[in-house]
């Protein structure tokens, strides 16, 4: 009878071949990390010049995700620790989870500003008294989605010392499925926007989004089959997903800087 | 046909680039064609005028003409690489 796959395997890094596996591992987390605080420094600079509270989101964003690819290098390298090797995982999912929401929020915040960009909690109030179904959801996913965090260790620390795996593999489950959700909103709000803009050639940050919820599904897919291939594929998606945002700003910038260099010729 | 309110950055900008047209086309930039470039009543142009005087973005010559200073120039740099990143991911 063939052997069954374990159904709670957390890092899918320990599927991969262990003498390939600590330099793939090496590779793509500081590929991930750099891209990601790369973008998170750019629109960092752009909030701060700007002050457009809207725009927080998308670096906040970057850098939670940069740090939740750091914690599944640290998970993976811990492997063998009973308690950081859960822990770190955790770490890993919330933080990428909260990551693609903040930047979803800039997006959201982008397409309804209110008075200044910014959302109070009475503006949240005031919505939920309005009955608008999807305000109260862009309010109350974000808070779930933090307490969710924060509630489920907490009750799991009290009820016994160690991490629960089959808890934690489910967790990973929902909150990949979130994830794959969440990046599609992102993914029809940079489209709508772009093709509203009549910026249709810049079509890098939609496809580059796409890619990252590919990453999501093959995670999925991972998840219930233990497959190293889609796991691998699930990393060279997000790798390039990345990659291409970067590529997008740097496209930006270099087209804005030749503006401005064709007009001050012009001048 | 509804304009849109400006942002008070979209704002500065717009002076300035239409007194960098203005010294283009004419050598010079006067404030009543800054006016007419930026869209603005005389009065909130004033305004604007001596904040960003203030901010050193822009200068009044001796004989009433606005003249952009160095800081001025690098701020339009860096909007129009804001708002060309900003756009570029559809935000």
């Amino acid at each position: 009878m063939p052997e069954l796959p374990n159904p709670n395997i957390l890092n899918p890094f320990v599927l991969m071949d262990p003498s390939v596996a600590p330099a793939v591992a090496l590779i793509v987390m500081a590929a991930s990390v750099s891209a990601s605080f790369l973008i998170a420094r750019y629109f960092f600079k752009s909030y701060s010049f700007s002050g457009f509270g809207y725009l927080l989101g998308f670096p906040a964003g970057f850098a939670f995700l940069g740090l939740s690819y750091l914690f599944q290098y640290a998970s993976w390298a811990l492997a063998n620790d009973a308690v950081m090797y859960p822990a770190f995982f955790w770490m890993q999912v919330i933080l990428q989870s909260e990551g693609i929401t903040l930047i979803a929020l800039s997006y959201h915040f982008k397409n309804n500003p209110g008075d200044s960009g910014k959302v109070t909690f009475r503006q949240g109030m005031q919505a939920i008294a309005r009955y608008k179904l999807k305000h109260v959801l862009v309010v109350v996913l974000p808070v779930l989605v933090v307490s969710v965090s924060f509630i489920i260790p907490s009750s799991a620390f009290v009820s016994a010392p160690y991490f629960n795996y089959p808890r934690l593999a489910d967790l990973s489950f929902v909150m990949t499925v979130f994830n794959i959700a969440v990046l599609g909103y992102i993914f029809k709000s940079a489209i709508i926007s772009l093709v509203k803009a009549a910026n249709a050639k810049l079509l890098y940050a939609p496809v580059a989004f796409a890619l990252l919820a590919l990453e999501q599904y093959s995670l999925v897919l991972t998840y219930f089959d233990n497959s190293s291939v889609a796991f691998a594929g699930s990393l060279a998606v997000r790798v390039a997903g990345l990659a291409l945002l970067v590529y997008a700003m740097r496209h930006a910038i270099r087209m804005a800087a030749a503006r401005r260099r064709d007009l001050e010729i012009e001048a | 046909m509804r304009h849109e309110k400006r942002h008070r950055l979209q704002l500065y900008y717009d002076i300035l680039c239409a007194i960098e047209e203005d010294t283009f086309r004419n050598g010079d930039a006067r404030p009543t064609r800054i006016q007419h470039y930026s869209r603005l009543s005389y009065d909130k142009m004033v305004n604007h005028f001596a904040e960003m005087e203030s901010r050193g973005m822009m200068q009044h010559t001796p004989e009433g003409l606005l003249t952009i200073t160095a800081k001025g120039r690098k701020f339009i740099e860096q909007y129009d690489e804001l708002t060309t990143l900003i756009e570029s991911v559809g935000l």
